[in-house]
């Protein structure tokens, strides 16, 4: 078998288990990792122990869906662009389509009383979800009296202007770049 | 034309979540509400993403290209919300690879985590604001048992949603 059938087959694997994985994986990103690992790293060996670690590393500190992120990275480890673009349209494609019926079923049902009721009580729920990865976030963190002001500053100053995320975001990465930047330099001396 | 629009909100949401898991979602609220989804039908979908396989915000941006513009918008959403990702993706593996245990990217993500903890808190209170959550003694009654269920005792999201749905149900 040359280059080209090999890549072809392993292409086709990585979007099979990669669609398989993220059928099965509710709850979104964390939860994906250990199966990933058990798939690429113990039943194929593609990828050693070590290697997979810094790939999570990567996926996590790169903007986006980290589940779509690392199935990214590991295609294109396996068998490079078209390994990329198999494993995370095997990742994508299986919640895209969930979401599709999902989308027409409720559009179609909102208006019935039973529903309005079972989301009324879901949303204060959801909610509380929210609140709970901000507490988790926080835990990480190791959040103290002193890095505690960041997070409230923003948190009032965005309601009280009502300034889109995305200028917080942009402006939080350069401070944090340069903070870095920073830190690196002093301990460095 | 509405199909240019769609991508490059969810083009702007992809490229800008930095810091995982909820990340996604004070952006999501502000680009979603200019596409008409706005307050409880937000909250929904997000109980929905939730329930479905995937990540909750590629799958938020899914059912926005939906409503706005059928299956082709859904295609334009979640398309312009991944692809651009996974070309940095490509770029990153293949130039930081060396740098992986730079101590300059564990201390920019100290810093900029108290960013994302600051936003996701904002989308917590301006949803909690929308359903209308701090005069419905009810609602604050799920809230409290979800928020000690989710964070002391770590229950699942699902399991978590469909007891707060059944006890709508129930109580509503």
């Amino acid at each position: 078998m040359g280059m080209e059938g090999y890549r072809h087959g392993r292409c086709l694997e990585l979007f099979s288990i990669f669609s398989k994985i993220s059928t099965f994986t509710l709850g979104g990103g964390l939860a994906m990792i250990p199966l990933i690992e058990r798939e690429v790293v113990e039943r194929k060996g593609w990828v050693d122990g070590e290697e997979f670690l810094d790939l999570v590393g990567i996926a996590q500190s790169m903007p986006g869906a980290m589940a779509i992120n690392l199935s990214t990275c590991v295609g294109y480890k396996v068998a490079g662009v078209r390994g990329a673009m198999s494993a995370s349209l095997g990742a994508v494609l299986p919640p895209f389509l969930s979401i599709l019926l999902a989308a027409s079923f409720l559009l179609a049902v909102r208006d019935s009383p039973i529903v309005e009721r079972f989301f009324e009580g879901v949303r204060p729920a959801v909610v509380a979800l929210i609140a709970v990865s901000v507490l988790r976030l926080s835990r990480a963190a190791g959040i103290g009296k002193r890095t505690a002001a960041i997070p409230i500053a923003i948190v009032l100053v965005v309601l009280i202007s009502g300034i889109h995320p995305m200028y917080v975001v942009a402006i939080g990465i350069g401070a944090s770049a340069l903070w870095a930047i920073a830190r690196a330099r002093r301990v460095a001396i | 034309m509405i199909l240019l629009e769609i991508a490059l909100a969810f083009l702007i949401v992809g490229l800008l979540s930095l810091g995982g898991g909820y990340a996604m979602i004070p952006l999501l609220q502000r680009e979603a509400a200019k596409f008409g989804i706005l307050g409880k039908e937000f909250v929904d979908i997000v109980a929905v993403a939730e329930m479905t396989p995937g990540p909750v915000g590629v799958n938020l941006s899914t059912y926005t290209g939906y409503k706005v513009a059928g299956a082709l918008g859904a295609i334009v959403a979640t398309a312009s919300n991944v692809a651009p990702t996974a070309i940095l993706m490509l770029i990153a593996v293949e130039l930081f690879y060396r740098f992986r245990a730079d101590a300059r990217v564990e201390e920019f993500f100290k810093g900029f985590r108290l960013v994302v903890i600051g936003l996701i808190a904002v989308a917590a209170i301006l949803m909690a604001e929308a359903i209308g959550l701090y005069a419905d003694y009810k609602g604050m009654a799920i809230f409290s048992a979800a928020l000690t269920l989710g964070y002391k005792y770590k229950v699942h999201p699902i399991p978590l949603i469909l007891a707060a749905g059944a006890l709508g149900l129930l109580i509503y």
